[in-house]
């Protein structure tokens, strides 16, 4: 039989194997529905613009009309993120503990020793459900939602125990639990064993989020808040509010309308001297038709009054990083994070296959990436981060390299290579010493795939990465570069698949992105999680709905953690956070 | 309202050729990706999107058969952009085929076309795409053409030596 016949039975018999799942129909609709709620937002920005002018017009603080009228302003038709005006922008408090980074109702470790003093002390405080609803009642007032635990009985518990707690606030309430929709997700945390039950964050639900100010930041009225939103048209109400353990009372509010997918918004609003030093930032959407709470975002602040004795326990953030790595039209290029265009480019363009899989040194000095686009005459090179002449440091001929990484001190690199010779069915990861130039083989995986990038711990004694076994479940795989020890692997949270791991630069810390499940737009949503040593997941970070982590990886500093968001249908920029959840900066 | 109304039947029309094409094509899309990527999950996804562009560009497309091409082609570009990040692909798990006369007849079919398959990963991807476009698809040279967006004359050379480099990877095998 000529090659051309066998050929054209294989591909037929083969394909019959391929059998799609039953959903694919839904999840175009879904597809469709998602873009062209960007494609109307797109064409209607620039007519909202002149609909928000009216509505936000007037704005009443403390019974009042502000001289200055406050504004709720959409970004232009380009999408391109609003940043945040230079006047009247929030300052970031000075800092030295994030102990008490709370929103809700103490936030000064003297009203935590007050509280428990006094006897006639909040008994709301004492647990988490009933500190929840009174939370609710001051500052969410909604007749329609209903506070529900966010977990099953028995984590709850065991999470009690620890000091930890989040509640859901659902809505309607008049549905049956399983129909209702989340508005809102609480948490809480416990200070010391007879301590209050304080709230730490409130993260709304339908893609509501304020990303400035951020959380401890000293304000000063009039106050430029940035935010996104995802939905057609949604009517925003943004209140800046003094917090104490007396019912919370609006100092300023403003409302608008803003629209998008993952659309940024940009509000300024004036309010009145706080009589406190406390208090939160609270970005509201409520149903058109009723009226009732469809989600609510918060962000606890000190008001500048406070200035001369500013709160101890606000955390300081590093400075998002202003350049990334990646590949474009097969080059490897240094974006700016301002612009999310390339800077500059690093290599040019070859026949035979472009670059990809770059990863920037620890240093930040070079570049390893991989040429060949996946064939069986792929190389590994290095190039200087400012530019310069390329390096090869792994010769082609071998097999599909791919997944290039420095260790931390730049001595040894870890790569993937599936060896043409043994037909491409096995995966080895590789360490190579570049001073000796010696290779040993870390893991040796058999029909898998690599998802994600390969993550060195800091002293380079373990690898961790992701690897896909066809149809099953993906595993988190942690294993000895020395190559002596066997790999060890971890379970995802229960609905989530892995999709990427790296290691916390100088700890002996995993974070893992997921892929989950989720009730909200799209379906699905992505979730970072830390591991301890032990190889346990320890705590969730963030979940990011309606989007899909590819990759992650530290800046050079080690501070802010780069994600690629390669959704089949959604895309993103690149995002970089510290791994605290109010850290959010592009 | 005038607008609104004239658009309510485009729409219609829209949504029922969307659909016509889901029930017709989706499934062989889907293995038509799945042959460039192997990677089931990853093949839907690329698929889907295809879908997606194709329904949002389809005031340009307008026509059953120009959507099928356009679909070709998105799928072809789609998976093409999956694999620049992409290992050489594994092989899928034997599974024994349901009309197969006798076990050791099956599993030799079976490794043969393993080997076969095997073989077509192992080439670069516009020569892969050109054969399993060409023999999976049974598409023409100027629809194979239309798919990778190359020349006729391109299809001809990567098909040529694909099979060629194919031949010699499974004679080499022997």
């Amino acid at each position: 039989m000529s090659t051309e016949s066998k050929l054209r039975q294989a591909l037929h018999e083969h394909a019959t194997q391929v059998e799609p799942s039953p959903d694919g129909y839904r999840r175009i609709t879904d597809g469709i529905a998602v873009r062209r709620r960007r494609v109307m937002w797109q064409r209607t920005a620039m007519s909202l613009a002149a609909v928000v002018a009216l509505v936000a017009g007037g704005v009443a603080v403390n019974g009042r009309l502000t001289a200055a009228p406050s504004r709720l302003i959409v970004p232009p038709a380009n999408g391109s993120p609003t940043p945040s005006p230079d006047s009247g922008a929030p300052t970031v408090a000075p800092a030295t503990d994030s102990r008490l980074a709370t929103l809700w109702p103490l936030t000064h470790e003297a009203e935590v020793d007050a509280w428990r003093a006094d006897p006639q002390r909040a008994p709301a405080l004492r647990d988490a459900k009933s500190a929840t609803q009174a939370f609710v009642n001051r500052v969410l007032p909604d007749p329609t939602s209903v506070v529900v635990a966010a977990c099953a009985p028995a984590d709850c518990d065991a999470a009690a125990r620890d000091g930890v707690a989040a509640f859901q606030l659902s809505a309607p309430r008049s549905l049956p639990v399983a129909q209702r929709q989340p508005v809102a997700t609480i948490e809480l945390r416990r200070f010391g064993a007879d301590g209050p039950w304080l709230v730490t964050a409130a993260r709304g639900s339908q893609g509501l989020t304020i990303t400035s100010p951020r959380g401890e930041a000293t304000i000063t009225s009039p106050l430029d808040v940035n935010g996104r939103v995802d939905g057609v048209h949604q009517s925003i109400r943004l209140d800046v509010d003094e917090v104490s353990i007396q019912p919370a009372r609006s100092l300023g509010s403003v409302t608008g309308v803003a629209a998008g997918m993952e659309m940024p918004w940009h509000a300024s609003v004036t309010f009145t001297d706080a009589a406190t030093g406390s208090g939160l930032v609270l970005a509201t959407m409520r149903s058109d038709r009723d009226g009732s709470l469809a989600s609510a975002t918060a962000v606890a602040v000190d008001f500048q009054s406070t200035r001369g004795e500013p709160s101890p326990f606000a955390p300081t953030y590093p400075p998002a990083p202003t350049t990334f790595v990646a590949v474009t039209d097969g080059r490897v290029a240094v974006f700016s994070t301002s612009t999310g265009r390339p800077a500059r480019y690093l290599t040019y363009a070859q026949p035979g296959g472009g670059a990809y899989d770059a990863q920037l040194s620890a240093d930040s000095k070079s570049v390893v990436y991989a040429q060949g686009a996946g064939t069986c005459a792929s190389a590994i090179w290095q190039v200087p981060a400012d530019g310069g002449k390329p390096v090869q440091l792994v010769d082609a001929g071998h097999g599909a390299a791919s997944h290039p990484v420095l260790s931390p001190d730049g001595s040894k690199l870890a790569y993937a290579i599936a060896r043409c010779a043994q037909g491409g069915t096995g995966v080895d990861v590789v360490v190579r010493d570049l001073a000796a130039g010696t290779e040993r083989v870390a893991a040796h995986l058999v029909d898998v795939d690599l998802r994600g990038t390969i993550g060195w711990r800091a002293d380079a004694a373990r690898l961790v990465f992701v690897a896909s076994h066809g149809d099953s479940a993906p595993d988190l795989v942690i294993a000895d570069a020395t190559g002596g020890a066997g790999t060890v692997t971890a379970a995802p949270e229960t609905g989530c698949t892995w999709r990427s791991a790296t290691w916390r630069p100088v700890t002996d810390v995993i974070v893992a992105a997921e892929m989950c499940r989720s009730n909200g737009p799209g379906g699905q949503q992505s979730a970072l999680v830390q591991f301890n040593s032990a190889e346990r997941v320890d705590a969730r970070i963030i979940t990011l709905d309606q989007i899909a982590i590819q990759a992650l990886d530290y800046d050079a500093g080690g501070t802010n953690l780069l994600y690629w968001n390669g959704g089949a249908s959604v895309t993103g920029p690149i995002w970089a956070w510290d791994g605290n959840p109010r850290r959010e900066a592009q | 309202m005038a607008t609104e109304r004239a658009q309510r039947p485009r729409a219609a029309a829209v949504d029922s050729a969307l659909s016509a094409l889901y029930a017709a094509h989706y499934r062989s899309l889907v293995r038509l990706a799945a042959l460039l990527l192997d990677d089931t999950g990853t093949s839907e996804e690329v698929v889907q999107d295809a879908y997606i562009r194709m329904h949002l560009a389809w005031r340009r497309i307008r026509d059953e058969d120009k959507a099928l091409a356009y679909l070709r082609t998105t799928v072809v570009n789609l998976a093409r952009s999956r694999m620049r990040r992409r290992l050489v692909a594994r092989k899928h798990a034997p599974r024994p085929m349901p009309d197969a006369p006798s076990a050791e007849y099956g599993a030799e079919q079976q490794a043969e076309r393993a080997a076969v398959v095997a073989a077509l990963r192992r080439l670069p991807a516009r020569q892969r795409e050109a054969l399993v476009l060409r023999y999976y698809g049974d598409l023409s040279e100027s629809e194979i053409a239309t798919a990778m967006g190359v020349s006729n004359g391109a299809v001809k050379s990567y098909a040529h030596r694909g099979l060629a480099a194919m031949t010699t990877m499974l004679e080499s095998e022997r």
